[in-house]
């Protein structure tokens, strides 16, 4: 099967997914407690402001008839506009985004460096004191909440040391060029070191945070898979060539190890964004998780349709990139 | 002398102790030779030829001499030992289905070997020596950008092979290089490496529980037992006169294509526990001539009608 067919077939598929995903989103929310109009109005409109609300959001139609209604507009690309704010929701996401999009590539670095780098040599050290320190610090990171874990280095470098700031992505006083949104790339091609550093200064610990969580996970992935692929022949028959002990762990075991990580990956990748709705809100950080959080306080229904939907489309699309990335290390996945 | 083993003694550092893989053993190959090893699973014969290029675990135990050459090899450190490998001593592992990395192009490993020993070799010259040695085992050079699931398992033998030679090493560690094969294959494999052994003037270390095999190829075969060699001899002495038990019992276990006598003879018990080997010879708990001080005291190695023989048997015998 070529790429190109596949990646359309995955496409595909990803279709039905989120419509369940739609339909099951869209009757929770209307299941569970709780009002949009009250939580707009507060408890104490009078009957005929919140009966007009009601009316205004469409609220008052049967939840059927509400439910095609939105999914004839989600076909035509439409999500809907927020009732708390009445922009387009589309809007709202395509704005905050790319703060979610910084803060997860940011991360994920951070923990691909410590994965692998770490992973690797605990690995090439079985049952010496760096793979047991790297056994522990993967189940004690494990184990920590994401938001605890935030709140204790905002305490420490936010607090006690002031280094970094606790929260946002840019100081008032510092000013920039919004291109791409992400701030890191936009102050670089601006040339604008000042916003650089304060950009990458609100970006550690939010970033430090989410990374080591990830890190975690994917340490103990890449020293499992590595601690395997040492012990396979071809490891044995690269040292009887008398290959470099760096060759052989980075370019033989690590690179073989890898092939199981990334079909794991896509899925890890999901549980990344869970992860980044308790750093954003931990952070203040103005990207789509906090954004989720903010407008489910509010019971704003198309704002969260919206987006989950679209949580559900970057994973499926961020899976499909790791496929392709696989591939190219993989070469018995191409042929 | 290419290659010489004293007293040699590799042991395996375990929980429950030392296990004597390979016990006091005296071992040589000269220039040119194929010599033969041949014994049972777990006699110690991969751990010999492993522990050769020291490709063991890292807390194994070496003692005594081996030498390349003038090359002492047991003092080495990793970094010394890690330039014989490969260059001096080249190494053709038993399955070549797992032996070849799955994720790199065949032309990749012969690269990285060649840059590992000769950093100054440029991209052209890797090419053309890569090319060169694997026309010799009989692929097409322009095999060479395929990645070694393309091969079928022969073939994947003749790459490891090419592998092992393309650094002209003066010695050849064969371990059981054909025993994953078929028997046509295996045949064609055996064939090759002897052709080669000639061309490179090289000398091979064949291990191998295929008696059949290094009948043909070897000028002189070593039978290991529970980490001793029990029996030196050549080819020829080895199988028209067999002097230990257990070379005795091997030779009338292997399997033939006779269709009334298609009984499979074997040699009953199995070879000892080696953290805690018998006192005294090592095969008389399954030795059917065992006399009393062969449970007793270790026999001495005796040479009987040009064969060295480790057996109590013998020991009273005139030369």
């Amino acid at each position: 099967m070529s790429l190109k067919s596949y990646i359309i077939t995955r496409i595909i598929l990803a279709l039905p997914m989120i419509l369940v995903l739609l339909i099951l989103i869209f009757f929770i929310l209307r299941i569970i407690p709780g009002d949009p109009v009250l939580a707009i109005l507060g408890g104490k409109a009078p009957v005929e402001v919140i009966e007009a609300k009601r009316h205004e959001l469409g609220l008052d139609k049967p939840i059927i008839i509400q439910f095609f209604d939105y999914l004839g507009d989600v076909a035509k690309g439409d999500l809907g506009v927020s009732t708390l704010t009445n922009r387009p929701v589309w809007n709202e996401i395509k704005d905050r985004f790319p703060a979610t999009l910084e803060l997860t590539i940011f991360a994920f670095i951070i923990a691909l460096v410590i994965g692998i780098f770490w992973g690797a040599e605990a690995a090439w050290r079985k049952d010496k004191p760096l793979d047991i320190s790297a056994r522990v610090y993967s189940i004690f990171i494990y184990a920590i909440p994401v938001f605890w874990l935030g709140l204790m280095l905002q305490l420490l470098f936010g607090i006690y040391l002031r280094w970094l700031p606790v929260g946002g992505r840019l100081s008032p006083r510092v000013s920039l060029d919004i291109k791409t949104g992400l701030l890191l790339l936009d102050s670089l091609i601006t040339w604008n070191w000042e916003a650089f550093w304060d950009v990458l200064k609100h970006l550690l610990l939010p970033g430090i945070t989410l990374g080591l969580v990830i890190s975690s996970i994917f340490l103990r992935m890449v020293r499992n898979n590595t601690v395997l692929m040492l012990s396979k022949d071809f490891v044995k028959a690269a040292k009887a060539r008398g290959l470099k002990p760096r060759v052989i762990l980075y370019g033989h075991a690590v690179r073989n190890a890898f092939v199981p990580i990334f079909t794991i990956m896509g899925m890890q990748f999901a549980l990344l964004l869970a992860g980044a709705v308790l750093t954003e809100t931990t952070f203040s950080w103005p990207g789509i998780g906090s954004y989720l959080v903010l407008k489910i306080k509010y019971r704003d229904f198309p704002a969260i349709q919206g987006a989950i939907i679209f949580f559900a489309l970057f994973v499926v699309i961020i899976s499909i990139i790791i496929d392709i990335v696989n591939a190219l290390v993989d070469p018995r996945v191409r042929y | 002398m290419i290659f010489e083993a004293k007293d040699l003694r590799i042991y395996y550092k375990t929980k429950k102790g030392y296990v004597k893989a390979v016990d006091n053993i005296n071992f040589s190959v000269e220039k040119g030779q194929t010599v033969g090893l041949v014994g049972e699973s777990g006699c110690g014969k991969s751990t010999f030829g492993q522990g050769i290029l020291k490709i063991l675990p890292p807390t194994t135990y070496y003692s005594g001499n081996m030498r390349i050459e003038d090359i002492e090899l047991v003092g080495l450190n990793e970094n010394e030992i890690r330039k014989i490998r490969g260059k001096k001593i080249g190494m053709i592992f038993q399955d070549p289905m797992t032996s070849l990395n799955p994720v790199m192009k065949i032309e990749k490993l012969f690269f990285e070997t060649l840059k590992t020993h000769e950093p100054d070799i440029t991209e052209e010259e890797a090419r053309e020596r890569t090319a060169k040695v694997l026309e010799k085992v009989g692929i097409e050079p322009k095999r060479m950008s395929e990645y070694s699931f393309q091969f079928s398992g022969g073939m994947r033998q003749r790459v490891m092979i090419a592998l092992a030679l393309v650094l002209n090493p003066i010695l050849v560690i064969a371990d059981e290089p054909t025993t994953s094969l078929d028997v046509i294959v295996q045949a064609q494999i055996m064939k090759l490496l002897n052709e080669l052994r000639k061309e490179y003037d090289m000398s091979m270390i064949l291990i191998t529980h295929d008696l059949g095999v290094v009948a043909e190829m070897a000028d002189k075969i070593c039978v290991m037992y529970a980490g001793h060699i029990v029996e030196e001899a050549s080819s020829e002495n080895l199988y028209y006169n067999p002097k230990h038990p257990y070379t005795k019992l091997l030779l009338k276990s292997i399997p033939n294509t006779d269709i009334n006598d298609l009984e499979l003879k074997y040699i009953p018990g199995f070879p000892p526990d080696l953290s805690n080997p018998p006192v005294g010879c090592r095969f008389s708990p399954r030795c059917p001539f065992k006399k009393e001080i062969c449970e007793v005291k270790e026999p001495p190695i005796v040479e009987v009608e040009g064969s060295k023989v480790k057996c109590w048997l013998y020991s009273g015998v005139e030369k």
